[in-house]
């Protein structure tokens, strides 16, 4: 909560906080110092008591409603009828007259307040130009002879004292009270007084002028003769003078002049008045025909302001429009016009600040009042065609902006000294700010290249010159007697090998080809080979010229031999995976020739062995014919050697190479299966499990089994790997079934886009031991009890197929509970049903 | 009944797979003369560089995996050579691979037969093999 926003709440408060109080102080100030110093209203006082001795209350209730013709009125009412009491108790002349004279005064203060509020209807301050004037004016004029008419009007019908007498007594009470208003418009234009002292040539000439007029008017009492000269020194100042001034020199010259009266020093005698009465009105008289002069001087000067005001409007409205504050500032008066965004730059409302050259002063840093003096002096003084001073502004909330103030005088007085200056504020704390981080910016970079190890160069193509960092040379590791600024020098430790590649890459980046961002080799001073890159902007005139390169060049050597052990061992894992798919080649060969080469056997051996069978066939029967039986013994026992011993071995031989084959034959089949081509198409899983299951029905049957089959999903893939896996999986979980116990088999599928097809076959079969499960994917493996028939290569065949989609099998068994496989295929993708 | 003009070709390297050849082939009653060649460079030597009065046509039994030169070798020089490609040639081999056979009918083979593990298969397929080629016409134009 600002001030402002606290002031919008109550339009008055902060007007009457900063008014209020000075002008309450002043009025009490200003009494106590007339009751102090000044006999001569006691003098008088004591011919006119108790009508005279008003004036007091009167001036200080009048001074208050000029300001405040608001309710506190009435309480600043009963404080002037105090006054009066105790001023009439004071000099012992009490009278109960005194409250009735309060009536007069009142009606003389409200004639002022109604006067001054048709004047000025936004209210009114005294440190406006022309305020005390208007107090003058009115109060002065208007509500005395108001006051005076009802006045002589009581002291008629009240004491008898005849109308004639009446009038000009009362007359003189009420303008001898308006006339402290003077002082009271003067006390309250704090400003005023301070523009007043600010300029000590300014404060010469007032204190000259002062003295011109109160020596005057001392003369006077010597020279009687003089008196129709009296109103000549304050003309003068008058028009010489700033209004404010003058005022104070007739202000000075009205209080010598009554004291010198009430002191009986003023020679009254050949005036011939006759009446003492009117002796009062006399300084009045002086007070008030200059006052008149200086209404007339400044209506004019206010006629040329407007005029001025309104030609101004218009490049105030340009400047303001463009976000800058305007002043324009009367030298000589010492006032300064401060536009609205003026005051708001530093936080003020409009009429927070006065328009007074101290205003912008008094707000100005400490430490750049120097600079600011020293620049209007220069311009003032013709060193300087205009005024330009960037400096820190105290803002109301007390922090500073940084202002750029810029001026010229635009008028000139007849001495050549200045006179009317006008200016912009421009808010430039925001371009302070980014200097600053530009600053910080700068830091952290010059931080960085050092941190880095970073050197700097910048090539002039002109005249061929380097302009070199330390780091540079460091880095080179350049010796004593080489020329930095000869381009030569650094080109003459790049590797030989390097060289022409760089000289290549910066000819291309000269002519705007390619950036010039090159890595090469350099052989340092101390000989050692370090890796250097380098990176440079080429800079071009308007022409498209290249006329200087920047850049920066840092050591890469610790990166180099990173990258280079790293290649190696880049190198050393393509070696070895070379290796790996060599060794693939050759199990695939192995394959090839288990099938093939081990085939070509067997079938010899089988076919042999077949042909035994004919031979001894011809045997059998050659045994049979009747000359055989010429030695039946030996007959009989060849034929049981054929029938018994032979007969087995042969059945032993045709056996295990039907083993043999078989295990070939599957060997074949796992390696085709790891080489097919996959051939991806539409495959209705739940289908494709219903045609499995129907093929193993039998089996199920005999188990009592019961598979529950849920909706499977549609998917995208192999047909015969698809096969392969769901009915080894589901032969499996048929053939290793506990007899005895119904086989329960569940199957369950799942695909979506992201995670793949997940297959489930779950049995409640004899289930492994934990050590068994890996080696259930052996070849020729098969775990537990062996009653069943089968190469054991099912699994495997899953294996394999599983890993040709990348995907994963795994298994979950507890020893005769059953069995779960999860196969996850994640490159097979749902499609619609 | 092949006709009796008919020479019979066998080429394999494994001599008890051309001998079981030429049991069962006489066993099913394939009387022509059978002769046995252990490499393809015999076979084409014998084909091209035969000196002897030769005036029978031939058909040729052939293996693919021999050591030297391939059947596939053989096969192709046999095809390529104006002088033989009326000769009839049956692959008889172990290999079953699909690209084998088609490789094999692309240089011109006429048949292609699979030696099968199961022994009994083998005898069956080369009953069959003698049944066919008792039936069996060659032009007379595969007489190199």
């Amino acid at each position: 909560m600002d001030a402002r926003t606290q002031a919008a709440d109550d339009p008055l408060s902060s007007v009457r906080r900063r008014l209020w109080l000075p002008d309450a102080r002043a009025a009490v100030l200003f009494t106590l110092a007339v009751y102090a110093v000044a006999p001569w209203p006691i003098h008088i006082g004591r011919q006119f008591q108790p009508e005279v001795s008003i004036w007091f209350p009167n001036a200080l209730l009048a001074a208050v409603l000029m300001r405040r013709p608001l309710p506190e009125w009435f309480a600043w009412c009963g404080l002037a009828g105090i006054g009066t009491f105790v001023s009439n108790l004071t000099h012992g002349v009490g009278s109960p007259l005194s409250a009735v004279f309060l009536l007069p005064n009142s009606a003389e203060a409200l004639t002022a307040a109604v006067l001054l509020r048709r004047y000025y209807p936004g209210g009114i301050t005294f440190d406006r130009i022309g305020t005390p004037l208007a107090l003058i004016f009115i109060a002065g004029i208007a509500a005395p002879a108001v006051s005076a008419a009802i006045g002589a009007g009581l002291l008629y019908t009240v004491r008898g004292i005849p109308w004639t007498h009446a009038a000009p007594v009362w007359f003189a009470g009420s303008a001898v009270g308006q006339l402290s208003l003077l002082p009271v418009a003067l006390i309250a234009s704090w400003s005023e007084w301070r523009r007043l002292v600010a300029v000590p040539a300014r404060a010469a000439e007032f204190l000259l002028w002062t003295a011109f007029a109160l020596g005057t008017t001392l003369l006077m009492c010597r020279v009687p003769t003089l008196f129709v000269l009296i109103g000549l020194p304050l003309l003068l100042a008058a028009l010489r003078l700033p209004l404010f001034q003058s005022l104070v020199v007739n202000l000075l010259n009205t209080v010598l002049l009554g004291w010198l009266i009430g002191a009986g020093q003023f020679p009254l005698g050949w005036l011939n008045v006759g009446n003492e009465p009117l002796l009062g009105y006399l300084p009045v008289m002086f007070t008030i025909i200059p006052a008149f002069v200086l209404g007339a001087v400044q209506s004019v000067r206010d006629c040329e302001r407007q005029a001025l005001a309104l030609s101004d409007a218009r490049w105030k409205f340009a400047l303001e429009g463009a976000e800058d504050g305007v002043w324009d500032w009367d030298i000589p008066e010492g006032s300064v016009f401060f536009s609205k965004q003026w005051k708001a730059m530093i936080g003020y409302a409009e009429d927070e600040l006065a328009d007074v050259y101290e205003s912008w002063a008094g707000h100005v840093h400490p430490d750049d009042r120097p600079r600011g003096l020293e620049a209007l002096r220069a311009h003032f003084e013709h060193r300087a065609p205009a005024y330009t001073f960037e400096h820190r502004l105290r803002c109301k909330d007390g922090g500073y902006k940084w202002i750029l103030a810029r001026g010229k005088v635009i008028e000139w007085n007849a001495d050549g000294s200045p006179r009317r200056m006008i200016g912009t504020h421009t808010d430039v704390t925001r371009e302070h700010e980014a200097e600053a981080e530009r600053r910080h910016l700068y830091e952290r970079m010059t931080l960085a290249i050092k941190a880095g190890g970073i050197g700097v160069f910048e090539w002039n193509l002109h005249d061929h010159t380097m302009l070199c960092d330390e780091r540079m040379g460091q880095m080179y590791g350049l010796r004593a007697e080489d020329d930095p600024a000869d381009p030569k020098t650094w080109a003459r430790y790049i590797h030989p090998d390097d060289n022409a590649r760089v000289k290549e890459l910066l000819r291309l980046a000269l002519r705007g080809q390619v950036s010039f961002d090159a890595t090469y080799r350099i052989v340092a001073a101390d000989g050692s080979l370090r890796h250097l890159k380098i990176l440079g902007n080429v800079i071009r005139d308007s022409d498209g010229r290249a006329v200087r390169v920047v850049g920066c060049n840092w050591d890469i050597s610790d990166r180099m031999l990173a990258e280079e052990s790293l290649r190696r061992a880049n190198e050393r894992l393509r070696h070895s995976n070379e290796e790996v798919a060599q060794a693939n080649q050759e199990v695939r060969n192995f394959a090839y020739i288990v099938s093939h080469d081990l085939r070509a056997p067997l079938v010899n051996i089988r076919g042999f062995a077949g042909e035994l069978r004919y031979t001894f066939d011809d045997i059998r029967d050659a045994l049979a014919q009747p000359d055989a039986q010429a030695c039946p013994q030996l007959s009989q026992r060849l034929s049981r050697l054929i029938e018994g011993d032979i007969n087995e071995a042969l059945d032993f031989i045709d056996s295990s190479v039907g083993r043999m084959g078989g295990l070939i034959e599957a060997i074949l089949r796992l390696s085709r299966l790891g080489q097919q081509q996959m051939q991806e198409e539409r495959i209705d899983l739940g289908a494709l499990t219903s045609a499995i299951l129907k093929s193993l029905h039998y089996d199920i049957e005999v188990a009592q089994g019961v598979v529950s089959l849920p909706t499977m999903p549609v998917v995208l893939a192999d047909r015969n790997a698809m096969e392969q896996i769901l009915g080894n999986l589901l032969s499996n979980a048929v053939k290793y079934r506990v007899s005895g116990r119904p086989l329960r088999i569940s199957v369950f599928a799942v695909a979506t886009e992201g995670e793949g097809l997940t297959i489930e076959v779950c049995d409640n079969g004899r289930g492994m031991a934990a050590d068994d499960i890996p080696r259930a994917f052996d070849l020729f493996r098969r775990v537990g009890v062996q009653d069943t028939v089968g190469e054991g290569m099912g699994l495997a065949y899953v294996q394999t197929l599983v890993r040709r989609y990348d995907g994963r099998i795994a298994c979950e068994s507890t020893l005769g509970e059953g069995t779960v496989f999860r196969v996850s295929l994640p490159r097979v993708r749902p499609l619609p049903a | 009944m092949v006709p009796a003009m008919v020479d019979i070709l066998v080429v394999d390297d494994d001599p008890g797979h051309a001998r079981l050849i030429e049991r069962n082939l006489r066993r099913s009653c394939v009387c022509n003369e059978i002769r046995v060649f252990h490499s393809g460079m015999d076979v084409l030597d014998y084909l091209f560089n035969n000196t002897g009065p030769q005036t029978n046509p031939l058909l040729l039994l052939l293996d693919l995996n021999m050591p030297g030169m391939s059947g596939q070798q053989v096969l192709a020089r046999i095809k390529g050579e104006e002088r033989t490609r009326h000769v009839p040639v049956i692959v008889l081999t172990t290999t079953d691979a699909e690209p084998e056979m088609e490789k094999c009918y692309e240089l011109g083979c006429n048949f292609y037969l699979t030696k099968p593990m199961q022994y009994d298969d083998f005898v069956e397929t080369l009953r069959k093999l003698g049944l066919f080629l008792s039936v069996v016409a060659v032009p007379r134009g595969a007489v190199p």
